[in-house]
């Protein structure tokens, strides 16, 4: 009496076990053919990501527009060399990313000695010349006297032509005016 | 890796595809606000008679254009070539009446394909990119690629 219950219960497991076996089995073959295959998926997102990255990577300037700068539209086809600029906003004028003059609205300057308004461009723009040289001296690239002129749509062309002005005469001898690649502005 | 037990189980990759999917969003975001630039190079002043800067030659004539609040002035550098006035067409400029006229100065009088291009103090700095467009020409058929920029006209 004693020896037959026990004989049952390692017989039940024996058919659990075949049971779970075969559960298994038919669930794998059943998730096979129902689950989204994730790995093409993952080849895709990470085909995207590297092509986003590089797209990041490549942009020459990364100019941030706002109301202060926006540059004028241009059918201008030349792709944009980096080199050192200058960039003119509403409210300053930048060497190389380092302010050098404030303005005023309309584009006047706002110094002490209106008499000497551009002498911190004329050397902002000498040290940048100076430390190009320097460089060269050691082994760098050699000054080519290649200029960006970054610059607001509104900006009055006094304030161009004075920027230049002293831009030339701290040896700059190419401008190149950075414009957005667009129709062409018709104002 | 869940699990850990007997059986083989696929790697879970869903928090990964998360990660990956909020980085695309944040690139796509990121890049749609990247504009793309251009540049127009302008040739710097030169001290000798003409902007081509010819050697021995007879340099050829060359056109300035004005730029001011009510016109733009053709200006030839010889008697040769004759001035001309065109005046803005209500507010807007008119930068294809000047790329015409510009056609015409070039097939009718031996200019230089260097211009000199100046404007009143005042003038915004889109209104001299976009006469530079106009002065430009086309690839197929340019007209003044070669742009010097004069100092600003003060009254």
């Amino acid at each position: 009496m004693t020896s037959t219950p026990a004989a049952e219960p390692v017989e039940a497991v024996n058919s659990d076990d075949e049971l779970l076996f075969f559960r298994r089995k038919h669930k794998q073959a059943k998730d096979l053919v129902a689950g989204l295959n994730l790995t093409a998926m993952m080849d895709i997102m990470t085909i995207l990501l590297v092509y986003l990255i590089k797209v990041y990577a490549e942009a020459p300037e990364s100019i941030t527009l706002n109301d202060d700068l926006r540059p004028p539209s241009s059918t201008a086809p030349e792709n944009l060399v980096p080199s050192v600029s200058i960039l003119i906003s509403k409210s300053s004028v930048l060497v190389d990313s380092k302010l050098t003059l404030r303005l005023k609205p309309g584009g006047e300057i706002d110094a002490e000695d209106p008499s000497n308004a551009y002498a911190p461009l004329s050397k902002a723009l000498a040290g940048r010349v100076e430390a190009i040289k320097y460089i060269a001296d050691n082994g760098g690239s050699p000054f080519d006297g290649n200029l960006m002129i970054i610059a607001d749509q509104d900006t009055p062309y006094d304030l161009i032509s004075n920027v230049l002005y002293h831009a030339g005469k701290a040896q700059f001898t190419t401008y190149r005016l950075v414009v957005q690649k667009g129709g062409g502005s018709n104002p | 890796m869940a699990g850990g037990g007997g059986g083989e189980e696929d790697l879970n990759l869903v928090p990964y595809m998360d990660i990956m999917v909020n980085l695309i969003m944040f690139m796509l975001v990121v890049t749609a606000y990247i504009i793309e630039l251009r540049q127009a190079p302008v040739l710097a002043p030169s001290y000798s008679s003409s902007p081509s800067g010819g050697a021995s030659e007879k340099p050829k004539p060359y056109l300035t254009v004005a730029i001011s609040s009510k016109s733009f002035a053709l200006l030839g550098s010889t008697a040769e070539v004759p001035a001309q006035e065109i005046p803005k067409q209500g507010d807007k400029y008119p930068y294809e009446e000047l790329a015409q006229t510009l056609r015409a100065y070039k097939a009718q009088y031996a200019v230089s394909e260097n211009m000199v291009l100046t404007a009143d103090a005042t003038v915004p700095y889109s209104v001299l990119v976009a006469t530079m467009d106009a002065t430009r020409g086309s690839a197929k058929e340019p007209l003044f690629p070669g742009v010097t920029l004069g100092l600003a006209v003060t009254k």
